[in-house]
C-alpha cells in the first residue's frame, strides 16, 4: 500500500478528508475487504493514544505562579478593547496604516541594502601580506592544489566572523561553487592552544573546513557514484568488472541545531581510489524553497558561482566535506541541485531535498558539532550557538564505541568549554 | 477536563460597569480550564517541567494584558499559539540538547477494570506516551494537538505554522512509528 493511501486512511478516520477522498477511501475498502482490519487497527491505535493522553493526570501551575497571575491581574490596568463598532482606544485603522507603512519601510530598507558589500575595516580590506586572507569560496573553489604536494596549512589571518555568519540570498547569488581544497593545520593549532597554553585559540586560526576534513566523515544521504573504464574497457563486457570508481558525490541533510528554520547540508566529494581526480561542484539552490544559504566557515561575501578554469584535485582515496546551511521551510521539496564535473566531464547531477523524518547519521551529527564548536570559538554572531548548544551536541556524539580520534576531539571540546 | 472539539471559552457575561472584575473572571476561568493542557503542550516542546510551567505562566500573564473581547471566541488557539511561541523562545535560550528526562505523569486507572486488565492498560498507556516522546518534535506536537486537544488540521496549522497537508502526513507517520515500536505483547 502506498504511503499516500496509508496517509489517506488516517485523514479519513480522523474526519479530515474531503468528501472526494472519503468516497475514494470507501471504494478502496470495498475493493479491498482485507483493509478493514488495517482500518480497525488504526482506529484502536487512535483510541489508545487519546486514552494515553487522558491517563496523564492533571498538572497545575504551582501556587506561587497562580499568585503571580492574580497579582498581575490586580495590578494591570484594563487593556483598551477593540469594540465591534470600530472605536478602539487606539483607532484600529490608524494602527493598521502605521503597521503597513512600517512594513513597507522595512521591506524597502531590506531590499535596497546590499548585505554583501558592507563596509569593511581598513585592516580587513588590506590584510597584511604575510597573513592569509580568510577563506573565501571563490578562492578555494578555483585554486589549484596539486595532490602530490602536502595540503597547504592555512595560517592565522584577519578573520571576519560576522561575514562568515551572514547568509547569502539566493536571488542575489543563484549558484554556489563548492570549495574542494582545504588545509589541515587548524586542528593541531587549536589543540596546542587549548591543551598547552590553556587558552582558547585565536578566532582566525579556527577553520571549519579544515576541522571537518580532519576526520573521515561520510554523509549518509543520497550518493552518486561515477565509474570510469580501465584499459580497454568496452560496454559489451561491462560485467567483467573492468571499470573503477572515478568519483562519488554524497549529500546528507539534517535539521540545523542552531536555526530551527534551516537545515545543514553536508556534501562529500570523494576522488578515485587510484589516481588524482579533478573535481568541481556547484550547488544551484531552488530559490522557491531555499531563499538563502550560507557556506559554513567561509566569508560568504566573496562567494563564487562556479569554479571555472583550473579544477582542484583530490588525492587518491581522499575526500572533501563541505557544509552549507540552507534556510528552508519546505521539507520534502526540492531545495536545489548539485552539478559536478569529473576531470572536466559533467557527471549526473544530484537533486537535494530535505526529509526531516530521517534520523541524522552519526557522522552528520559529528559534523554539525564541528560547525557549531568552530562558530562558537570564532565568536560568530549566531544567537543560538553557545556553550550549552556545543555541550549538548558533544553529548549526542559521545558513545562507548567512538573512534579514538573523535573521542579525543570530544575531550578537546569539553576542555575548551571550561576555558571560556 | 480535556477540552475537545469546539472552543471552550470560559462563559461569563462581560460587564461594562465592572470591566476589571470581568477580566479577572475571564482570565481565572481560562487558567482553570487550560493550565493543565497547556503545561502538557509546553512540555512536549521543552521537555522540562519547570520551563513548561514558566511558559504557561507567561502565557497567562500575556492574557492578563489582553482585553477579553480581543481573544474571546478564539481563546484556545490564542493560548496555544502564544504558549508555543514562548516555549520555542525558551527552547532557544535554554540548552536545546539537554538529556530528555522521563515524563512522570500520575496515572488514572479505570475503576471498572480487572487488576490485570488495568495493569496492561496502564502499561500500554505509559509505553505509548514514552514512544510519543521518542517521535520527532513536529510529530509529537501535532499528535498531541490532535489526540489530546481534538484540534482540526486547520487549527493545528494555524498554531504550528505547518502546512495542512503536512499535518496529516506527520500524524500518520508518527502513529505508524508508534505501532512499529510497540512490543508484541502490547500490540494494539
Amino acid at each position: 500500500m502506498s504511503a499516500q493511501r496509508e496517509s489517506l486512511i488516517t485523514d479519513c478516520l480522523l474526519g479530515e478528508a474531503t468528501p472526494e477522498e472519503t468516497s475514494m477511501f470507501e471504494r478502496f475498502l470495498v475493493e479491498n475487504p482485507e483493509m478493514d482490519h488495517e482500518a480497525d487497527a488504526c482506529i484502536r491505535m487512535h483510541e489508545a493514544i487519546t486514552a494515553a493522553f487522558a491517563s496523564r493526570g492533571e498538572v497545575t501551575l504551582t501556587p506561587a505562579r497562580l499568585e503571580a497571575i492574580q497579582q498581575a491581574l490586580q495590578s494591570h490596568t484594563p487593556a483598551l478593547p477593540f469594540l465591534p463598532g470600530g472605536k478602539p482606544g487606539i483607532p484600529k485603522k490608524l494602527a493598521l496604516v502605521a503597521a503597513i507603512a512600517a512594513a513597507i519601510l522595512i521591506s524597502a530598507f531590506l531590499l535596497t541594502r546590499q548585505p554583501f558589500q558592507k563596509p569593511r575595516l581598513a585592516s580587513e580590506a588590506m590584510p597584511p601580506a604575510a597573513e592569509n586572507p580568510p577563506p573565501a569560496a571563490s578562492q578555494t573553489a578555483t585554486s589549484k592544489a596539486p595532490s602530490s604536494q602536502a595540503p597547504e596549512e592555512t595560517l592565522p589571518a584577519v578573520f571576519d566572523a560576522q561575514a562568515t555568519a551572514e547568509p547569502v540570498l539566493t536571488r542575489n547569488q543563484p549558484a554556489l561553487g563548492l570549495p574542494v581544497s582545504h588545509g589541515n593545520g587548524s586542528l593541531d593549532s587549536i589543540r596546542t592552544s587549548i591543551r598547552s597554553s590553556q587558552l582558547l585559540p585565536v578566532p582566525s586560526s579556527v577553520r571549519t573546513e579544515e576541522l571537518l576534513n580532519a576526520f573521515q566523515l561520510r554523509p549518509n544521504g543520497r550518493t552518486i557514484v561515477s565509474r570510469a573504464p580501465i584499459g580497454n574497457w568496452h560496454p559489451d563486457n561491462r560485467s567483467s568488472g573492468s571499470t573503477t570508481i572515478a568519483a562519488s558525490l554524497s549529500a546528507e541533510l539534517i535539521p540545523c541545531p542552531w536555526r530551527p528554520s534551516a537545515c545543514l547540508m553536508f556534501v562529500s566529494l570523494r576522488g578515485s581510489p587510484h589516481t588524482d581526480t579533478r573535481l568541481a561542484a556547484t550547488f544551484i539552490p531552488d530559490a522557491a524553497h531555499t531563499p538563502s544559504y550560507r557556506l559554513i566557515g567561509y566569508d560568504n561575501s566573496s562567494i563564487s558561482e562556479t569554479p571555472t578554469s583550473a579544477l582542484p584535485a583530490i588525492a587518491p582515496g581522499k575526500s572533501a566535506l563541505i557544509a552549507v546551511e540552507l534556510s528552508t521551510s519546505a521539507p520534502y521539496k526540492s531545495l536545489g541541485t548539485i552539478r559536478w564535473n569529473i576531470d572536466g566531464r559533467p557527471a549526473t547531477a544530484l537533486d537535494i531535498s530535505f526529509d526531516p523524518e530521517i534520523q541524522p547519521s552519526a557522522d552528520a551529527r559529528f559534523a554539525s558539532l564541528i560547525c557549531a564548536w568552530s562558530a562558537w570559538l570564532r565568536g560568530e554572531n549566531i544567537p543560538l550557538i553557545d556553550r550549552g548548544l556545543v555541550q549538548g551536541l558533544a553529548r549526542e556524539c559521545d558513545s562507548d564505541t567512538l573512534d579514538p580520534k573523535r573521542s579525543d576531539f570530544l575531550r578537546l571540546v569539553e576542555q575548551s568549554l571550561l576555558l571560556k | 477536563m480535556t477540552p475537545q472539539g469546539a472552543d471552550h471559552t470560559p462563559s461569563h457575561t462581560p460587564s461594562h460597569t465592572d470591566a476589571t472584575r470581568s477580566r479577572e473572571t475571564f482570565v481565572l476561568d481560562a487558567v482553570r480550564e487550560y493550565q493543565s493542557v497547556l503545561i502538557g503542550y509546553a512540555h512536549t516542546i521543552l521537555r522540562d517541567r519547570e520551563l513548561a510551567q514558566d511558559a504557561v505562566q507567561e502565557t497567562f500573564l500575556r492574557l492578563c494584558a489582553q482585553a477579553p473581547e480581543n481573544v474571546r471566541g478564539h481563546l484556545r488557539s490564542w493560548l496555544f499559539t502564544v504558549c508555543r511561541n514562548l516555549a520555542i523562545d525558551k527552547l532557544r535560550k535554554a540548552k536545546p540538547f539537554q538529556a530528555i528526562d522521563e515524563v512522570q505523569w500520575k496515572k488514572v486507572a479505570g475503576p471498572d477494570l480487572a487488576p490485570d486488565e488495568q495493569l496492561r492498560r496502564n502499561e500500554t498507556h505509559s509505553r505509548i506516551l514514552a514512544l510519543i516522546d521518542r517521535l520527532t518534535d513536529n510529530q509529537r506536537e501535532v499528535i498531541l494537538l490532535k489526540f489530546h486537544q481534538g484540534l482540526s488540521y486547520k487549527e493545528i496549522a494555524a498554531i504550528t505554522g505547518l502546512g495542512d497537508g503536512n499535518i496529516g502526513y506527520l500524524i500518520h507517520n508518527g502513529i505508524k512509528r508508534i505501532r512499529e515500536l510497540l512490543p508484541p505483547d502490547l500490540k494494539i
